[in-house]
């Protein structure tokens, strides 16, 4: 008997976003995302023009690629992908 | 429907901070709006001695070349101004931002920006001008008229002030006051000019 997939419950991002939309709007978009049921964020650095911003969604089979196209469309860039975690 | 566009166009403020841009060009153009059309009717009546269809169609004339100029003008100002922020942002991010919210509403705020002043200069000036409406289809003469556009004018000059102070967080009857001032002096270089003619 084949087990069952595990889905994605836990990721943590590191983005570079520019000042506006502010860390406030910006995990309020991510939060309306489809299996997404807690999203946090932490200003890590302040540029001239862009915030360096550690972002943690939490939830229930999260859909990457919809989060990755709410970023960009936020005008944000995933630097990189810090933790992953998939679940039962 | 009115509550769907009060939050779109909120939500343009919000990703473009051009709400600040927008009630400066409404107090602006609202400004020149008072004082053209002010200057008109007064110059028509002191200098020429027009008619009041002549003073109500220069001043229609000026109200509609006032919002015409005002929306071109910011548009073409404002759409410049957000191109260079987003110009900006995208050399800082090193990625391209068409298609992103902050594009979007970068866009969209020029376009309000360009509304507002239009429709404030011309409302302005249309609202001075509107004891002149009623002398037209004869319900004043054009002595009450002249002398209620004045009043309007004045009333509305006021307004402007007490809105500016509002916004300063400094004292509103002073800001009010001053603003009554721009209209004296206008009235006072066109007395003036009729007395050298």
């Amino acid at each position: 008997m084949s087990k069952r997939p595990l889905a994605l419950s836990r990721l943590v991002l590191d983005i570079l976003k520019p000042h506006i939309p502010d860390l406030i709007d910006f995990c309020r978009e991510l939060s309306s995302i489809k299996g997404v049921k807690k999203v946090s964020g932490v200003v890590m650095e302040v540029d001239v023009e862009t915030d360096t911003v550690k972002i943690t969604v939490e939830g229930k089979d999260i859909d990457f690629e919809e989060i990755e196209e709410r970023v960009k469309t936020m005008g944000a860039a995933i630097h990189s992908v810090d933790e992953v975690v998939f679940e039962e | 429907m009115f509550s769907r566009l009060r939050k779109s166009i909120s939500g343009i403020f919000r990703y473009s901070r051009a709400e600040e841009y927008s009630r400066r060009y409404a107090v602006m153009n609202a400004f020149d709006g008072v004082i053209t059309v002010l200057g008109i009717i007064f110059g028509s009546v002191l200098l020429g001695q027009a008619a009041v269809k002549q003073i109500l169609a220069a001043g229609i004339g000026a109200s509609i070349a006032m919002g015409i100029s005002g929306a071109s003008g910011t548009y073409m100002t404002e759409k410049a101004e957000q191109e260079r922020k987003i110009k900006e942002i995208e050399e800082a991010m090193l990625v391209k931002l068409d298609g992103t919210v902050i594009v979007k509403a970068r866009e969209r705020a020029a376009i309000i920006s360009a509304i507002v002043d239009s429709l404030s200069a011309m409302l302005a000036g249309l609202v001075v001008l509107t004891p002149y409406f009623a002398a037209a289809i004869e319900l004043l003469t054009s002595e009450i008229a002249f002398h209620l556009s004045t009043i309007i004018s004045f009333a509305l000059l006021f307004g402007l002030g007490i809105f500016l102070g509002k916004i300063a967080k400094k004292d509103i009857i002073r800001s009010g006051i001053k603003s009554l001032v721009v209209g004296l002096v206008t009235l006072l270089l066109i007395i003036a000019l009729n007395l050298i003619l």
